[in-house]
C-alpha cells in the first residue's frame, strides 16, 4: 500500500524517513514522470511518498559556514532570482526545462535524481559544492560528486534528506564580478531544441589565470559518461603552467579526456556527437583562455 | 493535512479534497471540480496544457499529487477569465489571430497571466521565453505573442 | 490591391477557445462509465499461436476479432487493415483486444495478465528489405501498395545525347503529427444506433470504414465530431483504426465506452508521415541546361495501405514542381513494410516530392556551377505550360512578381553572394506549389460534395457541411463567405457542427479541398439563397458539386490530364547561422511569398503560413523519429522534439492576389502548400554555412558534425 505523508516538520519529515524510508517528494516534476500512469489513476509509485515542499526550514538562500546554503525543498525559480547565486549556477537553472516546471522543481530534487544529464551538476561539481544530508541521527556534508555514483544512484541513506546545497564562498568570490578578467567561466548546454530541451551535452569549465599563470582550472561535462565528470587529471596538469603554454600542454592531456568521456548512442544523440563536441567546447574554451589579454 | 483531508482553494472558493492525495492535480480539477479548462496534452510536464497557477505561480498540474497544495491558491483559466485581467488576455488572443485549434491555449493565457504580473511591459524576447514551456503545433507562436504583447499594450495599469 | 473579403474578422471560436469553454471531448466526458485500452502487438510481425485471457470481473470485457459482427476490416480506400489482429499481427503497436470497464486500475490489471504467443517471421522494416521480399510478401506479390508511372515526353532521346547525366538520392524522415489534443472518441448505442463522439477530420470516413465490421446499415452508424484540439492529417484515417474496437465494444455491451490515447500511446502506435527516398537522373546539356529527368520514388507505407496510394499520387504529381520541363519519367511506389502504417500529414506527399526536387535543383545548380536562383529562372512555369501530367497550368502564374517580392524583403541575392566568404552562414531558397483538391476525377467521381444552406424564420442562415474546423479556421471562413455572398452580417452565418445524422457529405477536411472547393458550394449556395430571400421565412438551398469547366479530362489509367484544377504556389527563404564548434543552427531569418487565389482572411491565413512553416521547419530540423526493430526510438514528448517559441523568429510573410475562378471568392487551398518550401530552403542554407551538400532530413547538429568534422 503506498502511503502519502505531509509531515508539518522537519523532524516530524527525519522521523517518519527512518521510519517507514518513504521516497522525499519535493517538485515531483521527476517522480510524477518517472512513474506516471494512466490519466486520473496515482502514478505508480514504488513504494510511500513523502511530501517536502510545505516545510518552511527548508526554503532559504543564506550564507553560512563559508557556503553558500540552498535550502532542499527551493524551487529553482526562486535560486534564480537570488543576485548571490554564481554565474555559471543561474545559467544552468535557467536553462532547465521551462518557467512552469522550475516553479516546482527543487536543485536538491535535480541532484537526488541523479541523472548523468542533469543540468545543474555540472557547475554545482565544478564549484565543488556540497549536499547536506540530515538523519534523525544527524548530518554530514558530502561532495555532490561523490554523492551520485551511477546513473539515478546516490549514497542518500534510507533514513537520511538532503537538508540544503552549499557552494563554497570561496569560488563564489573567485568567479565574482571584481576578478572578471582574471576568471573565467564558461557553461554551456548543447539541448535538443532551444528551450524546454533536456540535454545532448552540457559542460562548465572554469579557469583563473593570474599574473600570466594557470592558479585554477576545472573542467565538468555532463551527460558524456554515467556520471558527470569532472576532468580532475586534466586539471592538475594545467594548473600553474604559465597561460602561454597552455593549448601545447592541454594537447598533451586530451588522452585524459579520451579515457574520461565514454557517452553513448540513444534516442538524444549520437555518442560521435557527444565526444567531439565536448573536446571542441573544451579546445575552444582553452584557446580562449590563450588568447585573453590577462593571459 | 488533517485526517487525510486537503484543503486549497481553487478560483477563490475553498475546496476540501478526500480522495487518493497522490492523484493530479490536474485530474481532480478536470474529473472532480469540472473545470476542464487545464487541459491533458502530454501528462509529463512537456507541452503545458494543463498550466495553471500555484499561489501565483504557473505550474504544470499535470506533476502536481493533489495532497502537495494543502492551504494553497489555484487559479484556473476558468477563474482568470473573471477577472478583468483574464478578460483583456482572451480578448487580445482573439484579436490577434492566436487562437487555432485552442487546445493549448488556456495554458498559454495561464503563462501569460503569470509573465504579466511579472512584467507588465515585456519585449518578444520575455514573451517567447514565458511561454517556452507551452507548446503550440498550430501557430508556430507568432500571433501568439502578437497576442502577449497586445494585452500588454491595452492593459496598462491592470498588472 | 486585396480583396475587401480578406479583412480579418474575429474568429467564431477564438473567445471561447481562449477562456477555456470550448468542450474537446475529454472536457465533454472527464469521466465515463466504461473505459477502454488496447491491448496491442508487441512484436512487429508474426503469427498468433495462442492467447491466455484472464478471467474478467464482473463489468469488464476483452473484446477483440471474434467478437466482430460483421467483417474482420476497415474500409479505407481497400480493406486490408483488420479492426482486431486475429491470426497475424503486421506491425509492432496492431491492436489485438480492447479492455473495457469501469475502473482503469481494473483495465491494467487485466492488461497485464493477458498473455499473446506469437511465432515471429521476419519482418522488412526498409524499403530495400520490403522490395527484396524479406519474409515473404505481405502485400500482393510484391509488397507494393500502389505504383504510378509517368512519362512525360520521351526520356530515351535526351539522355542518349546528354552531354552530362548527374543523379543523387533525397531522403526524408517520419513526422509526428503532434495534435495537441490526443485522438479522442466516446462511442454509444442509442436507438438501436452506433453513435460515436469523435475528434476528427472526417466524419463520414468513419462511417464509411465501420460500415462493414458492424454490418450496419451506415443510417444506422452516426458520427458526431467534437471540437477537435489539431489534425494535420492524423485524424483523417487513424480515428477509423481507434473507432473499429471502440464499435465492436459497444455493439456488444451496449454502454458508453471512452477511449483517449495517453501522449505516450498515441507518439508509440498512431499514424506517421511517410518516409521518401527519391532518386534522381537528370540528362544535361553541355550548357548545364536540363533535357530530362528520370526519377524513382519510393514511399514507406508501414504495415497497411491506408491512404498509401492517394499520398503517392500526390508526390508524383507534384514531384516536378513549379519547372516545366518537357521530358520526364516518373516511377512511384509505395511499399509495405512492419512499421506503424505512414498515413496522412499536412502536404500528403507534396513536401517529400518538393524536398527531393529544389534540392536536386540545388545540387544541379551547384554541379554546373551555377548561382541556384538563376538556375531555375528558364524552367518557372508560365499560364499555359504542360504538367507533368499533361494537363495545363490554366491560372496566371505570379512567380516572377512573387521572386522580385521575397527578394526584396529577405535580401537574398546580396545575402548568397556575402555568405559565399563567411564560413558559417547561409541563405536558402525554394520554389513550390500545391494542387488544390482531390487528386484527378476524385471530387466529381468519388467525393461528390454536397451542402445544405439553411436560413430560420429568423433569417439567421445556417451552413451544413462535412467538413471540419480543427484549428484552420474553417467555421469562420465557410461564414465569411456566405454572409458576403448573402450581404449580411457574419455574426447572421452559422456553421453547424458534423454530425452524420445532421449534415451531408461534403466530403473530407483534407487535400486543401475546403476553402477552395466546398467553400465554392457555399458561395453558390448563398447566391441562389440571396437571390430567392424572403425575409421571415425558413428556406433551404442544396448545393452539388458542379466540376469547373475547361480542364484537361482526367484519365486514371494513363494518369494523364489535370491532376488539379488550379495551384497554390509559394517562395520560402530561410536564412541561419551554424555554430562553428556544436554544429548547432540558429535560424536567422524566415521568408515566404505565397499565391492562394484570395485569402478568405488574411489574419487566418497568416496563422496558417507561421503555422504551416514552424511545423516544416521542425520537420527539417528537429523532429527526428527513428523506427528501431518496428519501435518508435522517441517514446515521449521530451524526446520527439516539437518547436518551442524560442527556436524559430518570426516568419515575414506578403500574400499576392491572383483569383480562381471557382474558388470560394477566388481563395485557393492554404493548409498545406504552405508547409510544402521550408525543407529544402533550410538545408540549402544549411549547405550554403557549412560548404556541403545535404539530401537529407532532418538535418540534425549531429548530421552536421559528421559532414564537417575533419578529426573523425
Ligand atoms: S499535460 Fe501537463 S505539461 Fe502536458
Ligand atoms: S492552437 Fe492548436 S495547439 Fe495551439
Amino acid at each position: 500500500m503506498v502511503e502519502f505523508y505531509y509531515p508539518e516538520t522537519l523532524n516530524e519529515a527525519l522521523e517518519l524517513r527512518s521510519r517507514t524510508g518513504a521516497l522525499p517528494l519535493t517538485g515531483g516534476t521527476d517522480l510524477m514522470v518517472r512513474y506516471e500512469n494512466w490519466s486520473s489513476l496515482p502514478p505508480r509509485f514504488p513504494g510511500s511518498i513523502m511530501a517536502l515542499k510545505q516545510l518552511n526550514e527548508l526554503h532559504y538562500i543564506r550564507e553560512e559556514d563559508d557556503c553558500l546554503c540552498i535550502g532542499g525543498a527551493t524551487a529553482m525559480n526562486r535560486i534564480l532570482e537570488d543576485p548571490r547565486i554564481p554565474e555559471a549556477l543561474a545559467l544552468a537553472l535557467d536553462e532547465i526545462a521551462a518557467p512552469s516546471l522550475r516553479n516546482l522543481a527543487s536543485l536538491a530534487g535535480n541532484i537526488q535524481n541523479a541523472s548523468p544529464a542533469a543540468d545543474s551538476l555540472p557547475p554545482l561539481i565544478v564549484m565543488d559544492a556540497s549536499v547536506r544530508l540530515v538523519s534523525s541521527a544527524g548530518s554530514r556534508d558530502l561532495p555532490v560528486q561523490e554523492f551520485i555514483t551511477a546513473p539515478g544512484r546516490t549514497v542518500l541513506q534510507q533514513d537520511e534528506l538532503i537538508e540544503s546545497v552549499r557552494i563554497p564562498l570561496s569560488f563564489v568570490r573567485q568567479a565574482d564580478a571584481r576578478q572578471a578578467e582574471k576568471s573565467t567561466i564558461v557553461y554551456r548546454k548543447v539541448g535538443t531544441r532551444k528551450a524546454n530541451a533536456l540535454s545532448k551535452l552540457s559542460v562548465c569549465f572554469f579557469a583563473h589565470c593570474e599574473d600570466g599563470e594557470v592558479k585554477d582550472i576545472r573542467m565538468a561535462l555532463g551527460a558524456v559518461a554515467a556520471t558527470v565528470v569532472r576532468l580532475q587529471k586534466a586539471e592538475e596538469k594545467l594548473k600553474g603552467i604559465s597561460c602561454g603554454e597552455l593549448e601545447t600542454v592541454w594537447k598533451s592531456v586530451k588522452r585524459d579526456f579520451e579515457k574520461a568521456v565514454r557517452p553513448i548512442d540513444d534516442q538524444r544523440s549520437t555518442a560521435f556527437y557527444r565526444k567531439r563536441t565536448a573536446l571542441r567546447l573544451l579546445d575552444d574554451f582553452i584557446s580562449r583562455l590563450q588568447d585573453q589579454p590577462s593571459a | 493535512m488533517k485526517d487525510n483531508k486537503i484543503e486549497f482553494r481553487v478560483n477563490g472558493e475553498t475546496r476540501i479534497y478526500e480522495g487518493d492525495p497522490l492523484r493530479r492535480l490536474l485530474d481532480v480539477l478536470r474529473e472532480d471540480l469540472g473545470l476542464t479548462g487545464p487541459k491533458d496534452g502530454c501528462g509529463e510536464g512537456e507541452c503545458g496544457a494543463c498550466s495553471i497557477l500555484l499561489d501565483g505561480e504557473v505550474v504544470n498540474s499535470c506533476l502536481i499529487p493533489v495532497g502537495t497544495i494543502q492551504g494553497q491558491e489555484v487559479l484556473t483559466v476558468e477563474g482568470l477569465n473573471e477577472t478583468d485581467q483574464g478578460k483583456c488576455i482572451v480578448e487580445a488572443y482573439a484579436d490577434a489571430g492566436a487562437v487555432q485549434c485552442g487546445f493549448c491555449i488556456p495554458g498559454m493565457v495561464m503563462a501569460t497571466e503569470a509573465l504579466l504580473r511579472k512584467n507588465p511591459s515585456p519585449d518578444e524576447a520575455a514573451v517567447r521565453k514565458a511561454i517556452s514551456g507551452n507548446l503550440c503545433r498550430c501557430t508556430g507562436y507568432d500571433q501568439i505573442v502578437d497576442a502577449v504583447l497586445m494585452a500588454a499594450d491595452r492593459g496598462k495599469g491592470l498588472w | 490591391m486585396s480583396h475587401p473579403i480578406s479583412r480579418s474578422v474575429r474568429r467564431k471560436d477564438a473567445v471561447d477557445k481562449a477562456a477555456g469553454k470550448c468542450m474537446y471531448l475529454s472536457d465533454l466526458y472527464p469521466s465515463a462509465p466504461l473505459y477502454g485500452r488496447c491491448f496491442y502487438s508487441s512484436i512487429a510481425r508474426g503469427r498468433i499461436v495462442s492467447r491466455k485471457l484472464p478471467p474478467l470481473p464482473e463489468g469488464y470485457w476483452i473484446v477483440g476479432a471474434s467478437d466482430i459482427p460483421g467483417k474482420n476490416s476497415l474500409h479505407m480506400l481497400i480493406e486490408d487493415w483488420p479492426v482486431f489482429a486475429d491470426t497475424h499481427v503486421r506491425y509492432l503497436g496492431q491492436i489485438i483486444y480492447l479492455v473495457v470497464g469501469p475502473d482503469k486500475q481494473k483495465i491494467l490489471e487485466i492488461l497485464e495478465a493477458i498473455e499473446v504467443e506469437y511465432e515471429e517471421e521476419t519482418p522488412c522494416y526498409t524499403l530495400e528489405e520490403s522490395a527484396a521480399l524479406v519474409g515473404g510478401a505481405q502485400h500482393g506479390e510484391d509488397n507494393v501498395y500502389t505504383r504510378y508511372d509517368i512519362n512525360l515526353g520521351d526520356i530515351v532521346e535526351p539522355f542518349k545525347k546528354a552531354a552530362r547525366v548527374l543523379e543523387n538520392e533525397y531522403y526524408t524522415g517520419y513526422q509526428e503529427h503532434v495534435y495537441m489534443e490526443p485522438q479522442s472518441m466516446y462511442g454509444e448505442w442509442l436507438d438501436d444506433s452506433f453513435v460515436l463522439h469523435a475528434s476528427a477530420q472526417c466524419p463520414y470516413y468513419i462511417r464509411k470504414s465501420l460500415k462493414g465490421a458492424l454490418g450496419m446499415d451506415p443510417e444506422k452508424i452516426r458520427v458526431i465530431q467534437t471540437a477537435t484540439g489539431g489534425a494535420f492529417g492524423g485524424k483523417e484515417h487513424f480515428p477509423d483504426v481507434l473507432a473499429g474496437p471502440l464499435a465492436v465494444a459497444v455493439y456488444k455491451i451496449r454502454k458508453p465506452v471512452k477511449i483517449v490515447l495517453d501522449r505516450k500511446e498515441d507518439l508509440a502506435y498512431t499514424v506517421k508521415r511517410h518516409p521518401s527516398a527519391v532518386h534522381f537522373r537528370t540528362a544535361l546539356d553541355s550548357d548545364g541546361n536540363i533535357l530530362a529527368h528520370d526519377i524513382d520514388l519510393r514511399l514507406d507505407g508501414g504495415a497497411f495501405a491506408s491512404c498509401s496510394a492517394v499520398v503517392l499520387a500526390r508526390a508524383v504529381f507534384t514531384i516536378g514542381n513549379v519547372y516545366n520541363i518537357p521530358h520526364i519519367r516518373v516511377c512511384g511506389r509505395a511499399y509495405c513494410t512492419n512499421k506503424p502504417p505512414s498515413d496522412a500529414f499536412r502536404g500528403f506527399g507534396a513536401p517529400q516530392a518538393v524536398f527531393a526536387m529544389e534540392s536536386h535543383m540545388n545540387y544541379l545548380a551547384c554541379e554546373t556551377g551555377t548561382d541556384p536562383l538563376e538556375y531555375r529562372q528558364p524552367y518557372l512555369f508560365k499560364q499555359g505550360d504542360v504538367t507533368i501530367t499533361e494537363g495545363r497550368v490554366h491560372e496566371k502564374v505570379l512567380l516572377p512578381e512573387m521572386t522580385e517580392r521575397i527578394l526584396e524583403m529577405s535580401g537574398y541575392r546580396e545575402k548568397h553572394e556575402e555568405y559565399k566568404n563567411i564560413p558559417g552562414k547561409g541563405i536558402g531558397l525554394s520554389y513550390f506549389l500545391h494542387g488544390c483538391g482531390f487528386t484527378g476525377n476524385g471530387e466529381r467521381d468519388l467525393i461528390k460534395a454536397r451542402i445544405y444552406l439553411k436560413k430560420n424564420e429568423e433569417d439567421r442562415v445556417f451552413i451544413y457541411g462535412s467538413n471540419v474546423e480543427m484549428g484552420q479556421g474553417l467555421m469562420t471562413t465557410f461564414c465569411k463567405v456566405a454572409s458576403r455572398a448573402l450581404d449580411i452580417p457574419f455574426d447572421q452565418v452559422e456553421y453547424v457542427q458534423p454530425d452524420t445524422a445532421v449534415v451531408p457529405d461534403s466530403g473530407p477536411t483534407v487535400a486543401s479541398r475546403s476553402i477552395s472547393v466546398v467553400g465554392f458550394l457555399v458561395q453558390k449556395a448563398a447566391e441562389k439563397l440571396k437571390d430567392q430571400w424572403v425575409s421571415g421565412q425558413a428556406q433551404e438551398i442544396i448545393q452539388d458539386y458542379e466540376p469547373p469547366e475547361g480542364l484537361v479530362e482526367w484519365d486514371q489509367d494513363a494518369l494523364k490530364g489535370d491532376a488539379y484544377p488550379a495551384y497554390s504556389w509559394g517562395i520560402n527563404v530561410i536564412e541561419v547561422e551554424v555554430d562553428p564548434v556544436t554544429c548547432e543552427v540558429d535560424t536567422k531569418g524566415v521568408w515566404g511569398v505565397y499565391d492562394v487565389g484570395v485569402p478568405i482572411d488574411r489574419q487566418i491565413v497568416e496563422g496558417q503560413i507561421n503555422g504551416g512553416m514552424v511545423q516544416a521547419l521542425g520537420y527539417s530540423h528537429l523532429e527526428k523519429l527513428e523506427c528501431r526493430n518496428g519501435r518508435f526510438s522517441q517514446a515521449t514528448m521530451a524526446d520527439y522534439i516539437i518547436p518551442t517559441s524560442m527556436d524559430f523568429p518570426s516568419t515575414q510573410s506578403d500574400i499576392l492576389d491572383n483569383p480562381f475562378e471557382y474558388g470560394a471568392f477566388g481563395a485557393k487551398g492554404a493548409g498545406e502548400m504552405v508547409f510544402d518550401g521550408a525543407a529544402p530552403a533550410f538545408t540549402a542554407a544549411v549547405s550554403q554555412a557549412v560548404d556541403a551538400v545535404i539530401d537529407e532530413i532532418p538535418v540534425l547538429p549531429e548530421t552536421i558534425m559528421e559532414l564537417t568534422d575533419e578529426g573523425q
